[in-house]
């Protein structure tokens, strides 16, 4: 009895053993690209920024204060303050926070949807056909101008930002997806399973799918940094997240007005949007290398 | 060739379908009624009736849509509710601008960018590859209206060069036309550029791959000859495809840095038409703009088709 059990238990062990092996060394080879890791990096520290930063000071992101009004960077305020006394640095966190949750749903939102179009659209050539055209129409649009209007007929609310930007951006991943899948489905081993009897959806979804999601995450992560440029630019023409509440676009638009006296409405601000773009374009580039080695490093962010 | 120019023409008509149930869509599927939504809270009863019969709305929904269709492909989009004019006539007044300043900006962002990316594959992996590919990383992650603030900053603040907004239109002359959008176009290029660097880095890096750029040196061709003649070349297919594919970023990249220089162009006729409540307008430019994006892909395929005859047998 023990004779039979022993290695089945050793078997057991060197499979955990290799695991935990292959596993170290996949976090070695993340380690090892720069990129990935600085990426990761500047924006796990500006999340952190966006969350734990505002506990630092006092100040409340619409404490009004008219006395202490457009005042340079100071030890009180460290960023200065705008044309109603309020906290620059509070708000541009705040606005950080804005920014985050809505590239981050717009992302997510978007490659859920994309992922389903994208998949069952390389799978039934009619279906192909007919999303396909959709998402070329959808493509047509600048983001910028649809939003404009959608929001101008249902209202500036921060609800409505997401929902159309994922309207724009889910044809971005979608293509991804279906170009990738239209390669795995060529694969003898897909035929192989259809001829075993294996359904559909079991194909699609355990066979196809994983092999397209690491361009997903590429994809996923430059969706992320264009929703929150698109949402600055929105709240910048004052068609965004609506006014009092703060987003790094409608500081930008506040301090756009008085730019020759306060510089630092501006600069801080666009620091942060730099910083976020950045650290998403740095992390998704550095992916980009580490998830497929054959693709070009330079290859276009579409 | 002429087999190539219908199927791409006729490969339009869905995605024009499809651009223009959207846009209709836009309005008509508001909550509540387009009149109401139009008119605005204040309106009377009888208003929104009138408004109701004049749009047509009283229809069936298919009906209108058919009916706004053939207006629209007529060129009848309908009137301004703010200042009576037609929308496309709107449109073109406001349009001169935007389309001034996103041409001057993608010439500024090929010559800039063109350069550096096949500076960067000449020397690839070396430290002017890395400098160059930093700074168009750093370049693609500045949204333009974002470097036109802080170009205004450094020249009207530091610098005190005022002023630094403004607009002439091309009457004035080319020079003052120019020099007022150098500023808008700089920040509008910029991040052109960095994105048409890492597309041309990457195209050179690919065509000097091929057997035939190594034949072409071997044979004793000079080195400028084989980059010029023999690989750029070829890599501007995808240069050309990225400069059709962000006709759109542009067009929405000058919309709000028009806005940040205060050029009269679509940035302002929009957000102006938003605070007007005016969705003829609204609704004309959205479909305009995506009527030229596609255009101009058209047009870019169709040079595909002439340039690589490769292209034609493809589909």
């Amino acid at each position: 009895m023990t004779d039979t059990s022993r290695p089945d238990h050793d078997l057991r062990a060197a499979k955990t053993r290799l695991k935990n092996e292959q596993r170290a060394l996949t976090l070695r080879r993340f380690m090892a690209n720069r990129l990935a890791v600085c990426g990761l990096g500047l924006t796990v520290v500006i999340c952190l920024l966006a969350f734990l930063g505002p506990l630092l000071t006092p100040h409340g992101p619409l404490d009004i204060n008219p006395i202490d009004r457009l005042q340079p960077p100071s030890a009180e305020h460290w960023m200065g303050t705008d044309n109603f006394g309020r906290d620059i640095y509070v708000r541009v966190l705040h606005g950080t926070r804005a920014s985050l949750l809505i590239g981050f749903s717009v992302a997510l939102l978007s490659s859920l949807i994309g992922v389903a179009i994208g998949l069952y659209s390389a799978y039934f050539k009619l279906l192909d056909h007919v999303l396909m055209r959709i998402t070329d129409g959808l493509m047509a649009f600048p983001a910028i101008l649809l939003a404009i209007s959608v929001i101008a007929v249902f209202g500036p609310t921060t609800r409505n930002v997401i929902l159309t930007l994922v309207v724009v951006y889910t044809p971005l991943i979608a293509r991804v997806v279906r170009s990738n899948a239209l390669v795995v489905k060529e694969q003898p081993y897909i035929e192989s399973l259809r001829a075993l009897g294996s359904s559909r959806t079991r194909i699609i979804w355990r066979h196809i799918f994983p092999n397209t999601v690491s361009s997903l995450i590429v994809q996923a992560s430059f969706v992320f940094a264009v929703a929150i440029i698109t949402e600055a630019m929105l709240s910048f023409l004052g068609v965004g997240i609506p006014a009092p509440h703060p987003s790094l676009g409608n500081i930008l638009y506040d301090g756009k007005n008085v730019i020759t006296s306060a510089w630092w409405m501006t600069v801080f601000p666009g620091a942060m949007i730099i910083g976020v773009v950045l650290g998403q374009n740095i992390l998704g580039d550095g992916l980009r290398d580490f998830l497929d080695p054959h693709t070009n490093k330079a290859v276009s962010k579409r | 060739m002429i087999q190539y120019v219908v199927k791409r023409i006729l490969s339009l008509v869905p995605v024009l379908g499809v651009v223009a149930v959207v846009v209709f869509a836009l309005v008509h599927l508001s909550p509540g009624d387009p009149a109401s939504v139009i008119l605005g809270p204040d309106a009377s009863a009888d208003d929104i009736r009138q408004l109701r019969d004049e749009l047509g709305l009283n229809r069936p929904v298919p009906q209108q849509f058919a009916s706004w269709l053939g207006n629209a492909l007529t060129g009848d989009l309908g009137t301004s509710i703010y200042s009576g004019t037609p929308v496309t006539s709107v449109f073109l007044d406001y349009f001169r601008p935007t389309l001034s300043l996103a041409i001057f900006a993608q010439i500024i962002g090929i010559l800039v960018a063109v350069p550096m990316g096949v500076f960067a594959a000449l020397y690839r992996g070396k430290w002017m590859d890395g400098a160059l590919m930093s700074f168009a990383l750093v370049g693609i992650s500045v949204p333009s209206f974002l470097m036109g603030l802080l170009l205004i900053l450094f020249f009207a603040v530091f610098l005190n060069w005022l002023p630094v907004a403004g607009y002439a239109p091309l009457s004035e002359g080319l020079g003052t036309h120019l020099e007022y959008l150098l500023l808008p176009a700089i920040s509008l290029g910029f991040i052109q550029a960095a994105l048409i660097t890492r597309i041309t880095r990457a195209a050179m890096l690919e065509v000097m791959n091929n057997a035939y750029v190594k034949t072409a040196r071997a044979k004793g061709l000079s080195r400028a000859t084989v980059v010029i003649k023999h690989t750029l070349r070829n890599a501007f297919i995808p240069i050309l495809e990225i400069i059709g594919q962000t006709f759109t970023t542009l067009i929405a990249g000058a919309v709000v840095v028009e806005f940040v220089f205060n050029i009269p162009g679509l940035g302002q006729l929009i957000v102006n038409s938003v605070e007007r409540r005016d969705f003829p307008v609204i609704q004309g430019t959205v479909l305009l703009v995506a009527f030229g994006y596609v255009l101009i892909n058209l047009f870019i395929d169709l040079i595909y088709g002439v340039v690589d005859p490769r292209v034609r047998l493809d589909q």
